[in-house]
């Protein structure tokens, strides 16, 4: 045991079906790209990184992280800043910062970074009630880089990020007043920010997001194009490297957005139940460390990570057959791109770290 | 303990919010896998199996040499059908427009201005090797659709008669349009399968098969049609004219040879059409033939054995009165004029005496037989008959008109027809833009012995009257100038036509040749002036292009024998130079 504790092997069943979807989702995108072996290759130094970073994160002591946290908080604040000034220009948006050949974004690490500093902000004092003076330095540790991600631009990560933010903030217990009061300045502001500060592109993307049959050829083809993906894929689908609709590059984003289509219309509503399964197993044992947590920063953080990655799962394939509007959210563990595996495997290792002390 | 059980309570709260949700998404994959499934592959089948366009050549159209004068050529479009994935590599696309020769922001206002996202033209007719090195930077979420393009190799030298097509690959006016039938392809189908950026991965079965338009070959020598729209292009732009066009004849078997307009434009560029440019004037233009018409005046008299030559003399000095109109001639050509004269020094008065003293029936029946008036079918579209009113309408003051050129049209490829049967002493040929096509044989001969003079007195026009400028060297011309008062919206202007109409070598004719110079803006006016030297520039090129051999040597060496004499007249310092002489 102390072995496997020095390794940060706290969990053997939670390591083990992380790395079974992990590396079943580097074969998932083999047939994603068209055999693009060089992108698997890239992908799969990707996820050996992103595991030494978990196993460094669970050999951590939880207390240890605890102290960090802040810290942590303050160096991706400032990478986010450097985003904006050295940022990869795409299109428009400069989201990208390149480290030794491999770009990177900073705005997915904060997916994981704000519950944890929102843990360890609200941990702090000797009393855990929330008050008004605590909400409203939640609120600042969630804007302060959600204003540099929206200058980005990028309205979706921001979104997400918000969302979290949220969720730690729901799980801490905040009072049903506050929520209700939470839920009412969100009515007022919403039409003000609309007014005065949207650009006429992101209002647009939002009026696609609410009714995507405004834009039947932009992201409305994405979800028909999925939702043939997968209800053509049948019971048992149609085999390995067989998908008609990701091999002859029909469904858009394969290898990120819509994987899970690419996988429901090679595997079939079988597969479907096999990886639903698999996930599950994951949840379970995460619930499992949550409910086992020491204390209350513990808690809250594999709480609240739990819950986003549940709600990234749900919302994934929801989007891809033609449940919620295409917002992009990649699938935890199979989608492809390094920065979303980074926050996912860092998730993972502090879940890790929280089971050292149970 | 207080915080735990409120993060317990709010687990339960998102476990059941969890549970649902995966019950939903279970349900609802079970609807789209199983219950559902078929109806997606329908549309899956939908995506791939496609009708495809077997794109296939437009015929061509070419010379009596075979050089091409219209012909298509595969092209290919620009087509983004991703913005999104399009716009990954900034670096590569700033190449790539430059390769365009676009700028990068007209390329986004293009790409965001439009609809539908899976199908932005960016640009049309790309040749091949922009094709490959646009291919070479790697893009995605871009393609090239095969089109056809039509080309027109001599470009403005022919664009009045060829014409153009449309964008949809079809004749619009011109001999493309009228041969519309011959030259247009059809596309064959096939199915096949493809793939989600239009990519062709299977051909699955051919539906119908492509067959390629005919080619058409023209009577046209390009070589002949260079210089005739290059001495005509020079000289509307020296006399400031309005327009102008040139019709080459074969007088033996009635092949166009060449048929130039002024001005005109250049069909491979959409932007230099109009529709005065594209106006084919030979074939679609009627005018008056004014003094160009006498010839056929004097041939009527001598077959009505009225009028002979040079007994028949005619006075001039007083002027003549018809009716209420009084016509004179350019200058006062005194009395005593031949008939021979009337035609050389181009006698209004004459001429209409002349008319008057034989039946006005033998000169309708003359006009008409060498085709004033008649429509030749070339196959042209909007083309002209010219006007011949018959000779029951003909009052006093209608001969008379009749007998100078006015009161008949004829568009100057008709006139080039009529001076064909003098040239060919009788024998009516014609015309004809396509080559080997119904040649007719019919040799037979009306009127043989009056054109016969006619040719001559045609000779002498060129020696001694109103054609000199019209001389060749080295070869005998005959020809006739003409001068008309243009004439529009039914009233008369102050501007002038300036035609004229010849023929080289006299003997056996080969090139009968029409000038028409349409309101020159210079003081002269005169188709002796204006006309007729454009005539000697095009027959002397044409002449030496055909190997035509010269058959006026005794002209030639009188003219060497005088710059002989000429020469002497100058002391040369060096003796060497003498000796040449």
């Amino acid at each position: 045991m102390i072995s496997k504790k020095l390794f940060g092997i706290t969990d053997f069943t939670l390591l083990l079906f992380v790395m079974i979807i992990s590396v079943f989702g580097l074969v998932l995108l083999y047939s994603a790209t068209n055999q693009d072996i060089d992108i698997v290759i890239r992908q799969g130094t990707k996820l050996s990184f992103c595991f030494v970073i978990m196993l460094l994160i669970g050999s951590l002591d939880s207390n240890k992280l605890r102290l960090i946290t802040p810290y942590l908080y303050t160096i991706c604040l400032l990478l986010l800043v450097m985003t904006l000034f050295w940022g990869h220009d795409t299109k428009g948006a400069k989201r990208w910062i390149v480290f030794f050949g491999f770009s990177f974004q900073v705005s997915e690490i904060f997916k994981i970074i704000i519950p944890l500093t929102l843990a360890w902000f609200l941990s702090y004092s000797d009393y855990n009630e929330i008050d008004l003076k605590k909400l409203f330095v939640s609120f600042i540790i969630i804007f302060l880089p959600l204003v540099f991600i929206l200058k980005q631009p990028d309205l979706g990560t921001s979104a997400i990020i918000l969302t979290c933010g949220l969720i730690t903030i729901f799980l801490a217990g905040i009072g049903y007043i506050y929520m209700c009061s939470l839920l009412g300045l969100f009515l007022i502001v919403t039409p003000l920010m609309w007014k005065f500060f949207l650009l006429p592109y992101q209002k647009v993307r939002i009026l696609t997001l609410i009714d995507p049959n405004t834009d039947p050829l932009g992201s409305g083809y994405h979800i028909i194009q999925s939702k043939i993906a997968v209800g053509s894929g049948g019971f048992f689908g149609k085999g390995f490297l067989n998908g008609t609709q990701s091999q002859l590059e029909f469904l858009p984003e394969r290898g990120t957005d819509f994987i899970f289509s690419v996988f429901a219309e090679e595997f079939g509503f079988l597969g479907v139940v096999i990886l639903l399964l698999l996930y599950l197993v994951i949840v379970i044992r995460c619930l499992h460390i949550t409910s086992r947590a020491k204390n209350y920063f513990s808690r809250l953080v594999s709480g609240s990570i739990t819950t986003i990655f549940i709600l990234l799962i749900i919302t994934n394939i929801s989007m891809t057959v033609g449940l919620l509007p295409v917002v992009g959210v990649t699938l935890p563990l199979l989608s492809l791109g390094g920065s979303s595996l980074l926050s996912i495997f860092m998730a993972f290792g502090i879940m890790l770290s929280i089971n050292r002390r149970n | 303990m207080n915080n735990s059980t409120k993060i317990l309570s709010r687990k339960d709260f998102i476990t059941i919010l969890v549970v649902l949700s995966v019950i939903i998404i279970l349900w609802r994959c079970f609807t789209l896998q199983y219950t559902e499934s078929k109806k997606y592959s329908g549309l899956l089948e939908n995506n791939v199996i496609k009708e495809r366009i077997i794109l296939t050549n437009r015929g061509s159209i070419v010379d009596r040499n075979n050089n091409i004068l219209a012909e298509s050529l595969q092209m290919d479009a620009l087509i983004i059908n991703d913005t999104e994935k399009f716009y990954k590599n900034k670096n590569n696309i700033i190449k790539m427009c430059n390769l365009l020769n676009i700028t990068y922001k007209s390329l986004v206002k293009q790409t965001d201005g439009k609809e539908n996202k899976k199908y932005i033209r960016i640009k049309r007719y790309l040749d091949s090797e922009v094709v490959n090195e646009i291919k070479k930077l790697n893009l995605s979420g871009l393609y090239f659709e095969k089109e056809m393009q039509r080309f027109y190799p001599e470009g403005e030298v022919l664009a009045p008669l060829i014409g153009k097509t449309n964008n949809n690959h079809e004749g619009q006016m011109g001999l493309e349009l009228s041969f519309d039938e011959l030259l247009s392809e059809e596309n064959g189908i096939k199915i096949v399968k493809q793939d989600g950026n239009g990519k062709i991965v299977k051909e699955i079965r051919l539906v119908k098969q492509p067959k390629e338009g005919k080619n058409l070959e023209l009577t046209i020598d390009i070589r002949l049609q260079y210089v005739a729209y290059r001495e005509l292009k020079k000289q509307v732009n020296k006399v400031n004219a309005k327009a102008g066009s040139v019709v080459i004849l074969d007088s033996i078997n009635g092949d166009i040879l060449a048929i130039a307009n002024y001005p005109s434009y250049d069909p491979n560029l959409p932007g230099s059409y109009s529709d005065e440019k594209a106006k084919n004037r030979a074939i679609i233009e009627s005018i008056e033939p004014a003094s160009t018409i006498k010839p056929f005046v004097l041939a009527a008299g001598l077959h009505s054995k009225k009028i002979s030559l040079f007994n028949s003399k005619y006075d001039t000095s007083a002027g003549l009165r018809v009716g209420n109109y009084s016509i004179t001639d350019w200058k006062n050509l005194g009395d005593g004029l031949t008939a021979e004269d009337v035609v050389v020094y181009s006698s209004n008065i004459g001429s209409v005496k002349m008319a008057q003293s034989f039946d006005k029936k033998i000169y309708y029946n003359l006009l008409e037989y060498v085709g004033i008036g008649e429509k030749i079918d070339i196959n042209f579209p909007a083309e002209q008959d010219g006007q011949l009113n018959h000779y029951s309408g003909w009052d006093k003051t209608k001969l008379a008109t009749h007998a100078y050129g006015y009161g008949l049209k004829t568009t100057p490829l008709q006139l080039a027809k009529a001076y064909a049967v003098i040239a060919n002493e009788g024998q009516v040929i014609n015309p004809r833009i396509i080559k080997n096509k119904n040649f007719n044989e019919d040799k037979t001969k009306k009127y043989e012995n009056s054109f016969n003079k006619v040719k001559d007195v045609l000779k002498k026009v060129v020696t001694k009257g109103g054609g000199r400028k019209a001389s060749v060297e080295g070869y005998s011309v005959g020809g006739k100038t003409g001068t008309a008062r243009a004439y529009t919206d039914g009233n008369y202007t102050k501007e002038h036509i300036s035609i004229f109409s010849g023929m080289t070598p006299i003997e056996k004719t080969k090139l009968i040749i029409v000038v028409v110079i349409n309101e020159p803006r210079t003081e002269q006016y005169f188709g002796s002036e204006v006309a007729a030297p454009v005539f000697k520039k095009i027959a002397t090129d044409s002449l030496r292009i055909l190997n035509v051999s010269p058959d006026n040597i005794l002209d030639f060496q009188e003219k060497v024998s005088i710059e002989i004499e000429n020469s002497k007249k100058y002391t040369f310092k060096n003796p060497e130079v003498r000796n040449v002489f």
